[in-house]
């Protein structure tokens, strides 16, 4: 044990009151939030832990692609050396805002490595309209929530 | 039915178990590199300081094979399991044949000595150890959430993995296309060694960089700082709101700020013992950052700046071997720069302004606000800035002008260098949302400084007072 003369005097023992006053204010730091962070990690594990298969592939797709089901049909269905292309119709009415906007980022993302293009012989439909291709379109998959994958004879 | 299920699960757990064990033979790959390079630089006396300073091999060991990966790649030379396993095969070998032909021993026994330290280090790994846990357990099911990862890193990733080389087609037209490639192709590294493009079991490589960073941290700050004083800031780090639990986080951000962290506690100890090693493994740190982010260039060169300030009374032997670095970083960097120009990509520079003083005046003082009131907030950083700001001034305080200099300056310099670039780049919103500024997180590189060099500063200011008593006492 110290002095007390060893903490009160000019300047040393004011440096040492300091040091030891914020490595204090570092350890309370600790004991107040650890506790409550190894609860919350914890569950985030049992969420996470919870969680389909699916929810957890597609986790930030999940306020995208409006159905999941869509994603795996267009994996399955689109060999992996073809090119598609994301449309989204302008009265697309299903999904929110960032599904419109954002949408075929999450494809490209998802089918790798079947690559995006203007032109590709397979097209990823959300509310887009399928006539204007005519008869060289013929869709081979498709949602209850307007999403249907077509494939396209150019 | 039911057997049907369990042959499926059967199969999904040894999918399962395969993943794991790859990802834990690449990690251990890495530990082996940066152990032989460590070896080579500085030699190990005793099992014990082997074991202090395995972070920090760990990390060196991702930086240069990750590194070495890049340059490859960038090269043209295709990136297959192949190049995976040799490169850091090579480093390994290679680092360890030349340590031996320079006469380096193996290292021997050594002892963990005893009493209220002991104690105080035993509590700080068991409480770190536990959060580590949780972290673990916390990544190991984690989905892909974060918006920057799954519409551009990731998907970098996978090309590198896919393809085996800088694919044109997804490098120059995906967001983020100039930004320099090193994450990804460590996370291809670790799909070769998973066995596909797994992006769930990819955060626990994430996890385990953020592991080797505490494990680093803890082993260099514990050559100088007590126990007492060094475990709170580790744990207090671990526990801050926007640090620890980013650890699994599928993004460069944190794993630039360690590689800019380990970095400057090396150039600092270095400009205190002048240990030629510590220089040399910060060069590579450095060279790291500049091909982990874009913003890794600026955080290289404050952290040049502010070393060349710190050893300003020692000009004449400091700032050619800082100069030597530097030119390296640049030589490193190159090649990246140098790809993304060929193949037409917009640069990393600032969209308008620059450093004229007159462009976006009416941003000037907002984004610098900007910049401040984020460094200052304890909703991201708990009390790690307030701290270290105290700790700044007992060192400067106790003599301790090196450090203080050094530190104060660095953090500085990365505080006005993140209001330069909400001011220099007009896009960005004058706000800390997330998806409209990257402030919040370019100003962990600060925070994370904060929290590594307070015990240092603290330690440097107890130890000063101490030996300024010892020569009055004489």
């Amino acid at each position: 044990m110290q002095r007390l003369s060893w903490w009160l005097a000019w300047p040393t023992g004011l440096i040492r009151v300091g040091v030891v006053f914020l490595v204090s204010v570092a350890a309370l730091a600790v004991v107040v939030r650890y506790p409550a962070v190894l609860r919350e990690v914890g569950r985030q594990a049992t969420s996470n832990s919870s969680l389909s298969y699916s929810d957890r592939e597609i986790a930030g797709g999940n306020g995208l692609v409006v159905d999941q089901t869509a994603l795996y049909a267009a994996r399955a269905l689109i060999p992996e050396d073809e090119t598609y292309h994301v449309a989204v119709g302008s009265g697309y009415e299903g999904g929110t805002d960032s599904t419109v906007r954002f949408v075929d980022s999450y494809y490209r993302y998802f089918l790798m490595p079947r690559r995006p293009a203007e032109d590709a012989p397979w097209l990823i439909c959300y509310g887009c309209d399928l006539e204007q291709y005519g008869s060289h379109s013929e869709v081979v998959w498709e949602s209850g929530e307007d999403i249907a994958i077509a494939r396209i004879r150019r | 039915m039911g057997e049907r299920r369990g042959h499926r699960h059967r199969e999904d757990s040894t999918l399962n178990a395969y993943a794991l064990a790859g990802l834990v033979v690449l990690n251990l790959l890495l530990l082996a590199s940066g152990t032989g390079l460590l070896w080579l630089l500085r030699g190990f006396d005793t099992w014990l300081e082997l074991g202090r300073l395995a972070g920090l091999a760990y990390v060196l060991g991702v930086v240069t094979v990750g590194s070495l990966w890049t340059l490859l790649l960038i090269a043209g030379i295709p990136f297959s399991l192949w190049i995976v396993l040799v490169v850091p095969v090579a480093v390994t070998v290679g680092s360890a044949l030349i340590a031996r032909r320079r006469g380096r021993s193996p290292p021997r026994g050594g002892s963990v000595g005893a009493g209220n330290s002991l104690i105080v280090t035993a509590v700080g790994i068991s409480a770190t150890g536990l959060l580590l846990e949780g972290l673990f357990r916390m990544s190991r099911l984690s989905g892909l959430y974060w918006w920057d990862a799954w519409s551009f890193w990731i998907p970098k990733a996978k090309a590198i993995y896919l393809f085996g080389n800088l694919d044109v087609e997804f490098f120059t037209t995906l967001p983020g296309s100039s930004y320099p490639p090193l994450v990804p192709v460590l996370d291809a590294g670790a799909f070769h060694l998973i066995g596909s493009a797994d992006v769930v079991t990819l955060h626990l490589q994430y996890w385990l960089f953020g592991v080797g960073f505490v494990w680093a941290l803890a082993g260099i700050l514990a050559e100088r700082v007590p126990a007492w004083i060094l475990w709170p800031f580790v744990l207090l780090l671990l526990v801050a709101p926007r640090i620890g639990r980013r650890f699994h986080i599928t993004e460069a951000d944190l794993l630039l700020d360690y590689l800019f962290v380990l970095a400057a506690l090396l150039v600092a100890y270095w400009i205190l013992d002048r240990a030629r090693w510590r220089l040399v493994v910060a060069t590579v740190l450095l060279s790291g950052m500049v091909l982990t982010k874009r913003e890794g260039m600026l955080l290289a060169a404050v952290l040049l700046l502010a070393a060349l300030l710190a050893s300003a009374r020692q000009w004449r032997s400091a700032w050619p071997a800082l100069g030597v670095s530097a030119g390296v970083v640049v030589a490193v960097a190159a090649p990246w720069r140098i790809w993304y120009v060929v193949h037409g990509v917009a640069g990393e520079g600032p969209t308008s302004g620059g450093l004229d003083p007159t462009a976006n005046t009416e941003r000037l003082w907002p984004s610098f606000r900007l910049a401040f009131d984020v460094l200052l907030s304890s909703d991201y950083w708990s009390v790690i800035i307030p701290v270290a700001l105290g700790a700044l001034v007992l060192a400067a305080f106790a003599r301790a002008y090196v450090l203080a200099v050094f530190f104060g300056t660095l953090v500085a310099l990365v505080t006005l260098g993140g209001g330069w670039i909400t001011w220099v780049i007009p896009e960005l919103e004058i706000t800390q949302e997330l998806g409209a500024n990257p402030i919040v997180r370019f100003m962990g590189s600060a925070a994370l400084l904060c929290a590594a060099a307070s015990p240092l500063l603290l330690a440097a200011a107890w130890s000063a007072v101490t030996a300024r008593e010892g020569v009055d006492a004489t």
